[in-house]
């Protein structure tokens, strides 16, 4: 049987949306078009809370992510160090992914030579990855769990980690993660230790941690590449990944496509169920 | 006998201990003890690795001798494996050593492009799958586009918040923040509590015997 113009639209071809999504990158990247960005109350609350930090004070940063999942949470950890750097707070940097390891290196490395921060454990530490329980451990010991930094140096001869002995030295704790560690970084360094915490998360994850956001056991929350955007925003820093990511329109494309495709396949769904039932009278 | 009680006692010690050491507000307990049964659990967890690596290794192994499909992709595993573990050894693994390159140049784009393919199929999810079949549906779908006009800038612009004389009406951006800390936060909880209490059981019946399906 002959099948009709609508059945063939509905059972399209993959390939075909497949090239749609593809333009909806590339051309926003190739014709700029810059649009206003709009921040949402929960990267206020934690550009806020960075504000309220004196410069010298501490603070974790756990980039708990993988590279699967680093286009969305690198550009947030970027803007979190430039932001801490600028007001001259000092960052204990960690990671619970073993995969993650290689890219707090990276990050460290490149934004504190933007701000010609020396790399002798006077601003920063990158601590990389530990295995076990550690954010129970941290609690009690941190020295102890980490003893040395990514580099091998002992972590008690270095500045910043003088006088440390575990989390209560350190003012807020944020974990940037594509996985569901925020829990545990929530359950024990949150409600254990009575740290602030505040996440960065994948946009597949946002709505399951908005309830800590209103019970208050987060501080604040970086919702994927947007909130990446909009913390760039609110340091006033106008050139950073998250703000090419969405700024430049590829969120605006990918959205009107996705609305688009979904008013577009109802419509046809529609039709079709029209037709089944005027062929079954 | 001791096959079934050892494994038993081991689960059942560790968990009643970690149980009741919350609610024991002594130093011995709280530091010196809670630190020891943490680095059980850090020798457990390298053990893990180890046990991971091999299991990788038996798999892929077993495949290239009985030349199962894709069988030599198992080859790029090993080579890939052996060259990574030789760069991390001999050159280090600091900022530009030839490890930290081949992760940033290779391991990063390659985990980046897997992970960016979701996008593909949850625009073809869009059109084939997302369809207002009954009434839950339906508003499922007019939740998600509202969130998703909400989600970019580009919704406060083309759905900006109105008002009819004294009645103010919230645009896509207003409506997207209530949806997400009022209906959504109201199912999360749901969920998360479920969740909760459905771990306390399972654990509870594991650190008592009762569940034991882990022996095997």
């Amino acid at each position: 049987m002959k099948k009709s113009t609508i059945d063939k639209i509905v059972n399209i071809n993959p390939r075909y949306v497949f090239i749609l999504v593809a333009l909806a990158v590339i051309l926003p990247m190739v014709f700029e078009v810059k649009m206003p960005t709009i921040t949402s109350p929960p990267v206020e609350a934690l550009y806020k809370e960075m504000e309220s930090l004196p410069p010298d004070s501490r603070i974790i940063l756990s980039l708990d992510y993988d590279p699967a999942t680093e286009p969305e949470l690198h550009p947030m950890a970027e803007a979190l160090l430039r932001h801490a750097f600028r007001k001259g707070i000092r960052v204990f940097g960690m990671t619970l992914n073993l995969q993650g390891q290689n890219l707090g290196v990276e990050v460290f490395a490149r934004i504190s030579q933007e701000f010609g921060i020396p790399d002798d454990g006077s601003r920063y530490v990158w601590a990389g990855f530990r295995i076990g329980p550690v954010l129970l451990q941290i609690g009690e010991d941190m020295i102890e769990v980490f003893q040395t930094d990514f580099q091998g140096r002992d972590l008690r001869s270095l500045p910043m980690m003088k006088g440390v002995r575990n989390l209560d030295e350190f003012e807020l704790c944020i974990s940037l993660s594509g996985t569901n560690v925020g829990y545990n970084w929530i359950n024990l360094p949150g409600t254990r230790y009575g740290k602030k915490i505040a996440l960065g998360v994948t946009g597949v994850l946002v709505a399951n941690f908005y309830p800590f956001l209103q019970s208050g056991q987060l501080v604040g929350m970086l919702p994927a590449l947007k909130g990446a955007a909009e913390y760039e925003h609110l340091i006033d820093y106008h050139t950073g990944r998250g703000k090419r990511g969405m700024g430049f329109s590829v969120g605006l494309s990918l959205c009107c496509l996705s609305s688009v495709l979904i008013i577009l396949g109802n419509i046809f769904y529609f039709m079709q169920r029209a037709k089944e039932k005027q062929i079954e009278q | 006998m001791l096959k079934r009680q050892i494994p038993l006692a081991l689960c059942f010690l560790p968990g009643v201990f970690m149980m009741v050491q919350f609610f024991i507000k002594h130093p011995a307990v709280q530091s010196d003890m809670l630190n020891e049964m943490s680095n059980f659990a850090a020798v457990i967890g390298v053990v893990a690795m180890f046990l991971g690596v091999y299991s990788l290794v038996n798999l892929h192994w077993k495949k290239i001798q009985h030349k199962r499909s894709d069988w030599l992709f198992s080859y790029v595993l090993f080579g890939s494996m052996v060259i990574m573990a030789l760069l991390g050894i001999i050159g280090g693994q600091q900022a530009g050593s030839p490890y930290n390159w081949a992760y940033n140049t290779i391991m990063v784009p390659l985990q980046s492009t897997m992970f960016s393919l979701l996008a593909f199929y949850m625009a073809s999810a869009s059109f084939r799958a997302f369809k207002a079949k009954n009434f839950e549906a339906t508003m499922l779908l007019i939740a998600a586009t509202i969130v998703i006009f909400g989600r970019v800038d580009v919704g406060a612009i083309l759905i900006p918040d109105t008002s009819i004389g004294n009645m103010a009406i919230p645009g896509a951006n207003e409506f997207s923040n209530w949806l997400m800390e009022v209906p959504n936060n109201a199912a999360s909880r749901g969920i998360l509590l479920g969740i909760a209490l459905g771990s306390i059981a399972t654990s509870l019946k594991m650190i008592l015997g009762i569940e034991r399906a882990y022996l095997g």
